[in-house]
């Protein structure tokens, strides 16, 4: 039975994490996932030299001093993505399934609130708490 | 605000609900009660905009009345109101 895993070994936030077989994914005990303090200090190590890297690969484009790469033709070359990450899974994204709950019965107050859904409604209020 | 702003508003706001449930069927299309909103909102909004032609005039070009000219020029365009 093939099974793939992350190229580094483990998936990038140390947490309970699962391994994919080709006859689909394999839950590791919780134990086995549970990351221990010890682990926890080497998780929180990691990824601090993760976002240094991150730092330091991206550089300032402005600054004058970060080397942009030249294509033969003397055009500069578009970003197609870094490797300094090689090795780490891509982001993974999630969304929870919405329901048909928490409807505005009354229209008018639906259209000044620009969504149908309270559970959508978020005011954009940058710095205010609801 | 006049009657006729008013039954704009109306069928303005149907048309946002009917937008809004139509986007949930997207990911829910067997989903009965928003099945049966969005007709509840397109009997709404059908009704609304029947009555608002029938007063004020052609609301869109399909709502136009061709029987005598063409009334989408010759009547204040909604935009008007």
């Amino acid at each position: 039975m093939m099974e793939y895993r992350n190229p580094a070994g483990t998936d990038a936030v140390g947490m309970a994490a699962e391994s994919v077989t080709s006859d689909g994914p394999v839950s590791r005990p919780f134990s086995e996932g549970r990351p221990d303090r010890r682990a926890s200090g080497r998780r929180a190590r990691r990824m601090n030299r993760m976002q240094e890297n991150t730092f330091r690969a991206a550089g300032d484009p402005d600054d004058g001093q970060t080397p942009v790469p030249i294509a033969e033709d003397g055009q500069e070359e578009a970003y197609c993505g870094g490797d300094f990450l090689a090795g780490y899974s891509l982001a993974m994204a999630y969304f929870p399934d919405q329901d048909w709950a928490g409807i505005y019965e009354d229209e008018a107050a639906a259209l000044r609130q620009g969504t149908l859904f309270a559970a959508l409604d978020f005011p954009f209020c940058p710095g205010c708490r609801r | 605000m006049n009657e006729r702003q008013k039954l704009l508003q109306k069928i303005q706001a149907c048309c946002f609900v009917l937008t809004e449930t139509g986007l949930y069927l997207d990911t829910h299309p067997s989903c009965r009660k928003a099945l049966r909103y969005f007709e509840k909102y397109r009997r709404m909004r059908d009704e609304a905009v029947r009555q608002y032609e029938q007063r004020y005039g052609a609301l869109t070009y399909t709502g136009a009345d061709t029987a005598n000219g063409w009334n989408w020029v010759t009547e204040p365009f909604p935009w008007e109101a």
